[in-house]
């Protein structure tokens, strides 16, 4: 996993060395891999162990450092805007499978215009090697290091219906 | 002085250079030729070189020319001697007979030695046997329950994926599969199956891993495994023993750390680092058995708690000789291994 200093800022107060996070990380579990400066941020790659997948994103590592030094992190509030239509009416998500997949959840952005994301979200993601392609992409990749959840985007139009099924591959 | 009288002195020294080098029959006599005739100071050629001075002017190119074939002669001569001598093919069986020096130390065959990985695995074996461990094994060949089920590594765990282990192709994936054991985790089952607590083992061997070859990784290494099974087992034994084997091996200045770490089959888990030259540098796993794995082999979590610890067998050996990349140890080279 690798995080961006600048980004880990966002969440909780660091205004102590990078190096002495490194060193406090390791001995929590977050074993310190290797630092390098990209542009005016720094990258710290950390070894995250199959039993803490919460540390899978920038939100989960600064808990572990809000802990660590006993400060406050600051998670944002997910202000979400609703439209007035009823989402039963524009897409469904069917899971087949609930044994392979418990839970996937969907929603519907209306109104979007492909564009460059902006400035400060391409060099976080920069600063973590990841490719910046259009505000869209982006901002799924944003998401999934900053929470650590995946997630895609698909173009409602492009489905061939306005469903998403969740099963196993069928043979042929 | 006149060339002719020159190229006489000239053939005289050939001919007598040749006739000597001819019956030389030992190193000192052909020295003795050598300085003889080739000297740089005091050589016969040399002193008739000298002479090149008084030849008259015109003839000089002639004389230094043949100067020089005689030279190249002389030298022939020399290196033909010398060979016929050192090859010890003599023309005269009596010369072979001289040559013979029975003062001469007989030549000994060459003795092979322990390879620096089986040296390590013994100096282990004696520093944990110091400790009261006692030696298991078991097979290289493994079914999935001791690699992975017992070991609380259940079926939809990622480090049963087949790229990641070599699998035998005549079992087939899944069940009564088989595959070359992965880690030496194994023989804990095998011993605990087998026997009550106490139990206080090590066990030393190779495990097998399809990773690519490179200085730190090759598909095929070894591992020292240590189990301690007993009642009031605690975290603090662990250290102590891992801090004992730390110091026998390595030296009794060094510090060990334990970071915390996972491995399904110990909880807590750590990973041990020993310091050297200003850095902490890590030289395996560690942890309490985790109380599934206990029940898979019969023992009573709530009766008895144990720890057990994997450490790699070349890194340590490499730490020790300096060694900077493992495929040396399986290029079987006689020029690194007799270093050991």
């Amino acid at each position: 996993m690798i995080v961006s200093w600048n980004w880990l800022k966002d969440y909780v107060l660091l205004d102590m060395d990078a190096a002495e996070v490194e060193r406090r990380l390791s001995m929590a579990g977050l074993n310190h891999e290797s630092t390098i400066r990209v542009a005016e941020d720094l990258a710290i790659d950390l070894e995250v162990t199959s039993n803490r997948p919460d540390c899978l994103g920038h939100i989960g590592v600064a808990r572990e450092l809000a802990v660590l030094w006993d400060r406050e992190l600051k998670i944002p509030d997910p202000a979400l805007p609703t439209g007035g239509l009823a989402i039963g009416d524009l897409a469904k998500v069917s899971i087949e499978c609930p044994e392979l997949c418990s839970r996937y959840t969907a929603r519907v952005i209306q109104g979007v215009k492909i564009g460059p994301s902006p400035q400060w979200l391409a060099d976080r993601l920069r600063t973590l090697g990841i490719a910046v392609i259009n505000n869209v992409v982006d901002v799924t990749n944003y998401v999934m290091m900053e929470c650590g959840q995946p997630l895609h985007a698909f173009d409602l139009a492009l489905l061939r219906g306005p469903e998403i099924i969740v099963r196993r591959a069928q043979p042929d | 002085m006149a060339l002719g009288e020159f190229l006489a002195e000239l053939d005289k020294v050939a001919a007598d250079a040749a006739a000597t080098f001819e019956s030389v029959l030992d190193s000192d006599s052909l020295e003795a030729a050598r300085v003889e005739f080739l000297g740089a100071k005091q050589g016969r050629l040399k002193a008739v070189q000298k002479q090149m001075g008084q030849v008259d002017k015109a003839d000089r190119p002639a004389a230094g020319k043949r100067l020089n074939a005689v030279k190249g002669q002389v030298e022939a001569a020399f290196e033909q001697a010398r060979d016929r001598l050192g090859a010890g093919k003599s023309n005269s069986p009596k010369a072979g007979a001289e040559q013979f020096d029975p003062t001469l130390p007989g030549r000994s065959i060459r003795q092979g030695h322990l390879h620096p990985i089986t040296q390590t695995i013994e100096t282990l074996k004696e520093i944990m046997a110091g400790l009261g461990f006692s030696i298991a094994e078991g097979p290289e060949i493994e079914d999935e329950w001791h690699n992975f089920e017992a070991l609380n590594i259940p079926l939809v765990h990622p480090a049963r994926d087949p790229l990641d282990n070599f699998y035998l192709s005549v079992a087939g994936v899944g069940k009564g599969a088989l595959l070359l054991r992965s880690q030496t985790s194994t023989v804990q089952i095998r011993i605990m199956e087998k026997m009550p607590p106490p139990v206080r083992i090590i066990t030393l061997g190779r495990v097998y891993r399809p990773d690519t070859a490179d200085a730190t990784h090759y598909p095929m290494f070894h591992q020292m495994e240590g189990l301690l099974v007993d009642s009031h087992v605690t975290m603090a034994d662990l250290k102590s023993v891992l801090r004992m084997f730390a110091t026998s091996y390595l030296g009794a200045d060094v510090h060990i750390r334990f970071r915390p770490s996972f491995f399904p089959f110990t909880e807590p888990s750590v990973e041990v680092d020993y310091h050297w030259n200003d850095q902490w540098i890590e030289f395996g796993g560690a942890g309490m058995v985790d109380p599934n794995v206990l029940q898979a082999v019969g023992y009573d979590p709530e009766q008895v708690t144990g720890f057990a610890f994997g450490l790699g067998i070349e890194r340590l050996c490499m730490r020790r000789h300096n060694i900077t990349d493992i495929r040396e140890f399986y290029r079987n080279d006689v020029r690194f291994l007799h270093q050991f």
